[in-house]
């Protein structure tokens, strides 16, 4: 090779080398000023929105998409600003974008799932929210799994879809670690969702965790209470009477169950004079009640004729349960009559429920 | 062909491959190095958030550093960069200077980052051109071999701007060199895939517009897609005439203002620009969120119309800069307004504006550059989509046709008229190959004096076996004598200059074919023709006769 053309190649990659490190450079600066400017708009964006100020957020949030498409989190902050905003159809867009990008993304599908919803679309929206559960999280998957599940049975709930609802909480229930406070919010979730037994099957968890927690007795009474487990339900609203004995609606549901406890004529182990007695009771209960909202009712006479008749000396099951069919009857006409009267807690209306 | 003379072929041929490759990393590195730096100076420039007068005063102080830079050092590096690309290529054997090549990037970059409402585009084009010709030069290649290179740091420049490689060597091919089977394809190619893949390394994989999934809702959109050809034929139009015109009044300004006029220009689209800021520099940004739809209509549609009136007073002006950008911009909402507008009519048969933004893009591109292969593939290469080739084409080719019918003639070729330069049409250029007026032509030939009596031309016309004479003084040619005019000379005509018709006279250029010369005589009704240069037709290089012609031809 010639002297002069070996120069003109060291110069050449001299060139080359230097436009290197200067195209290099540049684009270090450029990339961290980019980020920078970007940065600045997300955290104005996301403290708009923190402070439930989605349509202010949604402009410094389109900034920083805008300086910095490839990086997600900005997206989503700004798809989520949009939807809160009620501007679907600009989110929606994006949205596809992002879920045909990021498709197994937990958060991706998150956020897709509340737009869904905001749309009206709950089909897609349970969609997301299940490929959100089974997606991809980067950092505490279980928890992001527990909580999105959550937020899904908050919207079932909201749709009064009972049966997906309790669905969900039975696959959050087989979760592992769940804390005292989830395990609190499941229970009370099987109990709107009409499943008192499992909702006293995780207060009693509970209370096995920490048996000085009230406010899980309380939950665990009312869960066998609806459940019809008067029994139950009474030794558990008297640990947190215990607990607290200054309660008064406490107090007030344990003097209830006392009642119906005393009262329930289905107990096995009871005789049948135990039983009539009971019956009895229930009857002038029942016709108590109807008396004062109906003083005239023609069952009125029947059932005081029954409650004062000298209990016959050989009592059988047959006429304690002619007695309650009787008391059941009184005590429609009773609730016919009291609409506004009569709580739905009260003793008798208790013991005809587990009777019916 | 002898084994010598193929061997030297050969050799060319590896060095020229070689060199291609070369070619594409350094215009590469360069192309990145213009787009980033300017980018970083005019974030400076103008900090989010920052005073409107900004916007006034830095195009203005942009505008004079670099009009007087361009004057004082760099006269060359005015204007787009494409013309002079092709100045270089067909005019001066592939020459641009070093000193071109830096004031096109310290110009550019002072001027754009400043705000001037023009493109980075065109000047890099021009850039990778000169680096392809110095480098070319360095290397001790014959004329020949540095024009072959030039279109590749043309495509290198365009592939690393644009980053669509493909788009860039039709573009090399389509505009500047004009002929699709062009025999420099190869190196044109691996110059440009070269260039990408250096921005690639340098950059990553970031498209130069964020593109929204495009979808074709209905069939009938395509009537949609028309509209949008003819409304963006009709702007790309509205567009050339106007910077035509604004080019020639300030090239009608005395020559001791020229130092000054781009910062008129500068001055105009900084007020322009406290008004509506996003008009100032490239705007791509903004393009960015016509696509995703962001833009209010209203909005959309007076930046198209002030980006049609800034682009053309910049460049009118004298600035350094390009059209290209500013025609993606004002097609982009061109675009964007017709499919806002057609998407609250139809919205059941209609996608978002944002496919309207893209397809517009393509559409202004085609109208105001002329190039729709290019322009199609242009954005196919950005939407990776192959289902917006049928839109795109539709309205491409309706705004090609309408820019062809009221605007006949090229904006760049139009541009080098205006400097005085005859560019190859792209009917001539394709008739290039084959001997050349060059190869016979007498390059010593006298011109007939236009203070010569008619007798004494008589006698001229005569002794040189001619019909017909270019006649002029010191190689300046003033027109064409031909027999019949001499007989049919009025009585007052005394001398040969009052016979003359300077207007309209026929010539020829050097690289003319000679079938083209022979037509030429033939329509003329001489059999000599005077060769001028495409830089100055006054300018004789040479004068060709019909006898030349036909022995060359062995009749």
């Amino acid at each position: 090779m010639k002297p002069k053309l070996t120069g003109l190649v060291i110069v050449l990659i001299l060139i080359t080398v230097g436009l290197s490190i200067l195209d290099r450079a540049l684009a270090n600066v450029e990339s961290a000023e980019v980020h920078r400017t970007a940065q600045g708009f997300y955290l104005t964006g996301t403290s708009l929105l923190e402070a439930r100020k989605p349509a202010e957020a949604v402009d410094p949030l389109r900034e920083a998409h805008a300086e910095e498409r490839q990086n997600p989190a900005y997206e989503l902050a700004l798809i989520t600003a949009l939807t809160r905003a009620g501007e679907t159809a600009e989110a929606q867009p994006l949205m596809n974008e992002m879920i045909q990008r990021e498709p197994n993304d937990g958060n991706v599908n998150l956020i897709a799932a509340r737009l869904a919803i905001k749309q009206g679309d709950t089909t897609d929206a349970e969609a997301y929210y299940h490929r959100a559960i089974y997606g991809e999280w980067p950092d505490d998957p279980e928890q992001h799994r527990i909580a999105v599940r959550m937020e899904l049975i908050g919207e079932l709930q909201k749709l009064g879809q009972k049966q997906d609802m309790l669905a969900e909480l039975i696959s959050i229930e087989g979760e592992p670690h769940l804390s005292a406070d989830m395990l609190k919010r499941v229970a009370k979730l099987f109990l709107d969702a009409d499943a008192p037994s499992r909702a006293a099957g995780v207060y009693q968890e509970i209370v096995a965790r920490n048996p000085k927690d009230i406010s899980s007795y309380e939950g665990l009474g009312q869960a066998e209470l609806e459940d019809g487990q008067y029994s139950s339900a009474r030794a558990a609203f008297l640990q947190a009477f215990f607990h607290n004995p200054n309660n008064s609606e406490i107090r007030g549901r344990l003097q209830t169950l006392n009642t119906v406890v005393g009262l329930d004529p289905t107990l096995r182990q009871l005789t049948s004079e135990e039983k009539y007695r009971r019956s009895i009771h229930i009857l002038d209960m029942a016709r108590e009640g109807l008396a004062e909202c109906a003083p005239t009712n023609p069952l009125l006479a029947n059932a005081a004729a029954i409650v004062a008749e000298k209990p016959p000396a050989h009592v059988t099951n047959e006429a304690a349960e002619s007695i309650l069919s009787e008391a059941e009857m009184v005590w429609r006409a009773r609730n016919e009559a009291c609409r506004n009267g009569a709580t739905q807690e009260d003793a008798l209306n208790l013991l005809m429920k587990k009777l019916s | 062909m002898t084994t010598a003379a193929q061997a030297s072929r050969n050799r060319d041929n590896q060095i020229l491959i070689v060199l291609s490759l070369v070619i594409g990393l350094l215009v590469g590195l360069t192309v990145v190095a213009f787009i980033l730096l300017t980018g970083r100076i005019a974030d400076r420039m103008y900090p989010p958030q920052s005073a409107a007068w900004r916007r006034v005063l830095i195009p203005t102080a942009g505008a004079l550093v670099s009009g007087w830079l361009l004057f004082k050092y760099f006269p060359n590096a005015r204007g787009s960069g494409i013309p002079q690309a092709k100045f270089a290529l067909f005019i001066r054997s592939g020459y641009i200077s070093m000193r071109t090549v830096i004031g096109k990037f310290v110009c550019c970059a002072i001027s754009l980052a400043s705000g001037i409402a023009l493109g980075r585009e065109g000047p890099s084009v021009q850039i990778g051109a000169g680096i392809a010709s110095v480098i070319g030069r360095r290397f001790g290649l014959s004329s020949a071999n540095v024009k072959a290179l030039v279109p590749a740091g043309c495509s290198a420049a365009l592939a690393t701007a644009f980053n669509t490689p493909i788009a860039a060597v039709l573009f090399s091919l389509e505009e500047i060199l004009g002929d699709l089977h062009a025999p420099v394809l190869g190196s044109v190619v691996l110059s440009s895939a070269t260039a990408w893949m250096v921005l690639h390394l340098l950059l990553g994989d970031q498209p130069l517009f964020h593109v929204p999934p495009y979808q074709l809702v209905s069939p009938l959109e395509f009537l949609i897609y028309a509209v949008l050809g003819v409304l963006g034929g009709l702007g790309s139009v509205a567009f050339v005439k106007l910077l035509l015109n604004i080019r020639l009044w300030f090239r009608s300004l005395p020559a001791s203002t020229v130092w000054f006029q781009p910062a008129i220009g500068g001055l105009f689209v900084g007020l322009m620009g406290w008004f509506a800021p996003q008009i100032l520099g490239v705007g791509y940004d903004y393009v960015d969120r016509v696509l995703d739809a962001e833009i209010p209509v209203k909005i959309v549609a007076m930046l198209a119309i002030l980006k049609i009136i800034a682009t053309p007073a910049c460049y009118g002006s004298g600035n350094a800069g390009g059209i290209f950008g500013p025609s993606l911009f004002i097609g982009a909402m061109i675009g964007g307004a017709t499919g806002s507008v057609a998407h609250s009519l139809f919205p059941a048969i209609t996608a978002s504006p944002g496919a309207y933004a893209l397809v517009g893009m393509g559409t202004a591109f085609a109208g105001i550059v002329r190039t729709p292969f290019t322009s199609v593939i242009m954005i196919f290469e950005m939407t990776r989509d192959y289902s917006i080739i049928v839109p795109l084409m539709i309205s491409n080719m309706i705004s090609f046709l309408i820019s062809l019918k009221l605007q006949p003639e090229p904006i760049y070729e139009a541009l080098a008229l205006q400097e005085g330069v005859y560019l190859p049409t792209a009917e001539s250029r394709e008739e290039l190959s084959g001997p050349s007026v060059n190869d016979v032509m007498n390059g010593d030939a006298p011109l007939l004096s236009p203070n010569a009596d008619l007798e004494m031309a008589r006698g001229f016309l005569q002794s040189h076996q001619a019909n017909a004479w270019p006649v002029g003084e010191n190689n300046v040619v003033r027109g064409v004598l031909t027999k019949r005019e001499l007989d049919a000379a009025p009585p007052d005509a005394a001398l040969v200059r009052d016979l003359l018709k300077p207007d309209t006279y026929p010539y020829v250029h050097t690289d003319h074919p000679l079938s083209f010369a022979l037509e030429r005589m033939r329509n003329a009704n001489v059999d000599v023709l005077p060769v001028v240069s495409r830089a100055n037709i006054r300018e004789l290089c040479g004068a060709i006769t019909q006898t030349q012609i036909l022995h060359e031809f062995g009749v």
